[in-house]
């Protein structure tokens, strides 16, 4: 009997090899130290905060951080013309950036990636009605519908979730679906067909995995998108509410003090580049380590 | 004035990886003369292709070249700068590869990409490039010539692409084509077509034709010599005539033993096989590199590098430790 | 009198290709009506070139696509009624191309253990025996049952392939092309192995292959398709040495055997492959044919059965004194 070849690498070099790949992608560490920190603060927020967010004090308005020679350490961070440490609002504020980023990116990931998975694998009448609906969708300016929506319905976190949920499926639906057709047409796709898979299994076990990873990227990439439509939303009044400790609110707020209160929007904005860039950051690396081919 | 079209000697790349440097061609010495087509034959990872890349130096950036010396018709090209090795290629040089439809633009038409050729290597006008493609697509088989230079690649059949590459190559009358693997994307009616017209563009032109395959079919029909290459080295040269009548490696050997031959091979018998797999190349390698499969293996095998040897016929070379009157005659 | 696995009448298969909004879709006829028979223990090969609908008629087999017209029957039932689960303990596939057809995220054991799965085995030890027995079968070593495909080796990778495929002891396997995409010394452990798994376990098997070497050296009939028809059918022994059709020759005319006192062929072929979507009148071979006669661009040619050997030639099919090409 023709044996077959004796070399192959060992499985259990594996883990060697992962950790070669995630040390040489720093851009992922950082990214990933930050995300992390900044769901443990948003976790641990209680703990964390010096104040309560929400206790305004009059007499203490608009005091500056500590860095400035009019601050002091009881407020770290300064106050808000309410009083409002700032610090605290910061932290809270993590929970409400984090929850509706997270939030809105599994409702419209669910959404679009069935859309695009059905597209992609069943072509077709599936795949015009799905590229149709996607068409519209994309002549839809998210912002004004969401505003719209907004107005109607009156702001608040539930409203915007859910509304950054319902319009943001389309890039997830895009990918998926181009995604799913490469992998339709690929040979283990028939195999399993010829095996007796039947289709949702076949979609499940044979399809899916390899479309995982750039669902992965995607949900990262909206996941940022949320966050930062929410601060905008919330900038202009049609978000998150007050008294809520949104960055975008906090930034809102802070825009008529702008020349000489300047902490109180460049604080809630670097937060957000900040946590938006290690989201994008993190995602690229996620992808990168977890493609097959670097299995080896 | 010689003859000689190409010549290098001692070319080897290396390309860095993590897990170490992959010697992946070792010191290939190889020639061509006009109206010479020399067949590189071998199987996947034995560096063939990347030998003809690095002829043109058209290596990836991570790969290091290192040649003793190349010479293009007697004149060295070694040390040209990227400038002079762009007004080579395409105009002294031709390259036809395995895919026509990724080495020809989809975005332009096929007279678009001629004329650029030709305006970027000759002083041509327009109307006497256009002219000029149309001739040549002409000449290489193509009907309604004149209609194909306003088509796109796509619009075309793979044999016909193949074709237009073999245009696209012959624009500047090159003294050398290095082809690719150029028919084992095509049919096999197909094939047969495209390396006929090979040879006789080869014959008019008077070029050096470099044909680099895995198809010993290919390379029995087509090359007056043959180079056999594994694991990066040129393990066996010499004549067709000589590599087919009389192969002296044992991988050379391995491989007549493998393929089906209508009329030659029993129908249903087992083909032979080599046994075992191509060795990492990555870090030192003393000794022979076929040596694991190899089934006149001796300890003398892995020590130290295994030059290349002569045959009873002086043209004909081997890389073995076994002199020619002690390899058994293998049926 | 050997037992008939498949029968295969008058297959069609049509595609409908849109041609841009405004126009119309238009029909390809993929497979053009096909009559196939294939016997137990017989290596039944399909060749032809790109085009041809080979690969169509194999899909068509397999089950994955449904003809368009024409019946199909395996072991005596319509194909379209044996249940999909029997289906695939029945007939399966080896595709050509080792790189995709093996999931890349499941590992070998996975990948072979599917079928049992999906039959309802539950049973992990029975599932893990067969699985392992399966692997010594194709010659795998016990270590790659937790590797993954791309640690594997392009030979190795096609063993798992038909590991898998012969997990659940098939009647008929078909194979698309499958040694087409390894290298040479590979290839002959490849089709060495499949001789010596028909033998060992019985198998029927549809190779469909444009190697004509391979073709010649394991198959017992051969099959010459051209653009969705049977051109011409015989024993391998027949048809290479006494090819009727004339594409038949044109074909084994191409095969470059590696004998260097031999030149290149001049098939004479002329024209390329022509547009299934757009097919010649006639006999759809006639542009490209060095025996075309003024009645080959009227009317398709009538099959000639002759024993055991079958062509569709204006040459052979008007009975009178057509020359013998």
């Amino acid at each position: 009997m023709a044996t077959s070849d004796s070399q192959t690498s060992a499985p259990n070099k594996g883990f060697d090899l992962l950790r070669r790949r995630v040390r040489g992608h720093q851009g992922m560490i950082i990214g990933s130290v930050i995300v992390v920190s900044v769901l443990l603060i948003a976790l641990l927020a209680p703990l964390l905060a010096p104040h309560d967010p929400y206790q305004q004090d009059l007499l203490k308005r608009l005091v500056p951080p500590v860095w400035d020679s009019r601050g002091s350490w009881e407020h770290v961070l300064g106050t808000d013309h309410l009083g409002r440490d700032y610090l605290s609002r910061l932290i809270y504020g993590a929970r409400i950036s984090l929850l509706i980023g997270i939030g809105a990116a599994l409702i419209s990931g669910i959404i679009g990636t069935i859309m695009g998975v059905m597209a992609g694998y069943f072509g077709g009448r599936v795949d015009m009605i799905v590229t149709f609906m996607i068409t519209v969708r994309l002549s839809m300016p998210v912002v004004l519908v969401a505003l719209a929506v907004v107005a109607i319905v009156g702001g608040s976190l539930q409203v915007v979730i859910a509304v950054l949920g319902l319009l943001l499926w389309d890039r997830f639906a895009v990918v998926m679906r181009s995604s799913t057709l490469q992998i339709r047409s690929m040979d283990y796709v028939a195999a399993a067909r010829a095996v007796g898979c039947s289709t949702s299994r076949v979609l499940m076990t044979e399809v899916m995995p390899n479309v995982v990873n750039n669902l992965i990227v995607i949900t990262t990439i909206e996941i940022a998108h949320a966050i930062i439509l929410e601060a905008a939303l919330s900038f202009l009044g049609l978000g998150v509410q007050p008294p809520m400790p949104s960055w975008g609110l906090m930034v809102s707020e802070g825009k008529d003090m702008m020349l000489f209160e300047p902490w109180l929007i460049t604080i809630p904005g670097v937060a957000l580049f900040l946590l938006v860039l290690a989201i994008n950051l993190m995602g690229d690396g996620v992808r990168d380590i977890t493609a097959p081919e670097n299995r080896n | 004035m010689s003859n000689r079209v190409l010549s290098v000697e001692n070319l080897s790349v290396d390309i860095p990886l993590a897990d170490g440097v992959l010697h992946a061609v070792d010191n290939v010495t190889l020639h061509v003369d006009r109206g010479e087509t020399l067949c590189i034959v071998g199987e996947s990872g034995c560096g063939k292709s990347l030998t003809s890349l690095a002829l043109m130096d058209l290596l990836p950036k991570k790969a290091i070249r290192t040649i003793a010396s190349l010479d293009l018709n007697d004149a060295s090209i070694l040390n040209y700068s990227e400038k002079q090795m762009s007004d080579v290629r395409g105009n002294r040089m031709g390259m036809i590869f395995q895919e026509p439809m990724t080495s020809l633009n989809p975005a332009f038409t096929i007279g678009n990409q001629m004329v650029e050729t030709l305006r970027r290597h000759r002083k041509l006008s327009n109307a006497e490039a256009q002219d000029l493609a149309k001739q040549t697509l002409e000449k290489v088989g193509i009907t309604a010539a004149e209609q194909r230079l306003n088509q796109y690649p796509h619009q075309l059949s793979g044999g016909l692409r193949q074709r237009v590459m073999i245009a696209m190559t012959l624009l500047c009358e090159p003294e050398l084509i290095i082809a690719d693997e150029p028919t084992t994307a095509l049919d096999v009616t197909i094939q047969a077509q495209i390396l006929l017209l090979l040879q006789e563009l080869q014959a008019e032109y008077d070029m050096g034709l470099i044909l680099i395959t895995h198809d010993l079919g290919v390379v029995a029909r087509i090359a007056t010599r043959v180079a056999v290459m594994y694991a990066g080295q040129v393990v066996e040269q010499g004549t067709a005539e000589q590599i087919f009548e009389n192969p002296m490696h044992p991988y050379t050997r391995g491989l007549m033993r493998c393929i089906p031959v209508p009329g030659r091979t029993q129908p249903g018998e087992p083909l032979g096989s080599i046994p075992g797999m191509v060795p990492s190349l990555i870090g030192r390698f003393t000794g022979c590199r076929f040596a694991d499969r190899c089934d006149l293996v001796k300890d003398a095998c892995r020590k130290g590098d295994v030059p290349l040897r002569d045959a009873k016929g002086k043209t004909q070379g081997y890389r073995c430790v076994i002199e020619p009157r002690d390899m058994t005659k293998v049926a | 009198m050997s037992e008939m696995m498949i029968n295969a009448s008058a297959v069609t298969r049509d595609f409908s290709i849109s041609r841009g909004m405004f126009r119309g879709k238009q029909r390809l006829k993929a497979v053009n009506g096909v009559d196939l028979n294939v016997t137990r223990g017989e290596v039944l090969a399909l060749v032809g070139e790109s085009g041809c609908g080979k690969t169509t008629l194999a899909k068509i087999l397999l089950g994955l696509l449904p003809q368009t017209s024409g019946s199909i029957s395996l072991c005596g039932t319509p194909i379209g009624e044996v249940p999909r689960l029997e289906l695939a303990k029945t007939i399966q596939p080896i595709f050509q191309d080792p790189y995709s057809s093996l999931n890349p995220r499941k590992s070998i054991g996975s990948i072979i253990g599917l079928p049992m799965r999906v039959q309802g085995e539950e049973d992990q030890q029975a599932i893990l025996q067969r699985v392992a027995e399966t692997m010594e079968l194709v010659g795998l070593p016990s270590r790659l049952l937790n590797a993954y495909p791309n640690q594997l080796s392009g030979g190795q990778r096609q063993r798992v392939a038909i590991a898998r495929a012969l997990v659940y002891r098939p009647e008929i396997v078909v194979c698309d092309e499958p040694t087409s995409a390894l290298d040479v010394s590979v290839q002959s452990q490849i089709l060495n192995l499949l001789n010596e798994l028909r033998a060992e376990l019985n198998l029927t098997y549809i190779i469909i292959s444009h190697n004509l070497a391979v073709v010649e050296h394991i198959a017992s009939r051969v099959a010459v398709m051209y653009l969705g028809r049977i051109v011409e059918q015989a024993e391998t022994s027949t048809l290479f040495s006494n090819p009727q059709h004339p594409y038949t020759r044109a074909l084994l005319d191409s095969v470059l055997t590696p004998d260097p006192r031999l030149g290149l062929p001049n098939t004479q072929l002329g024209a390329s492959y022509p547009n299934p979507i757009d097919p010649p009148s006639g006999c759809a071979f006639h542009p490209r044919c060095a025996n075309a006669m003024p009645h080959c661009a009227q009317a398709a040619p009538n099959g000639l059965v002759n024993k055991d050997t079958y062509v569709e030639c204006h040459l052979y099919s008007d009975g009178d004194a057509a020359k013998a090409g």
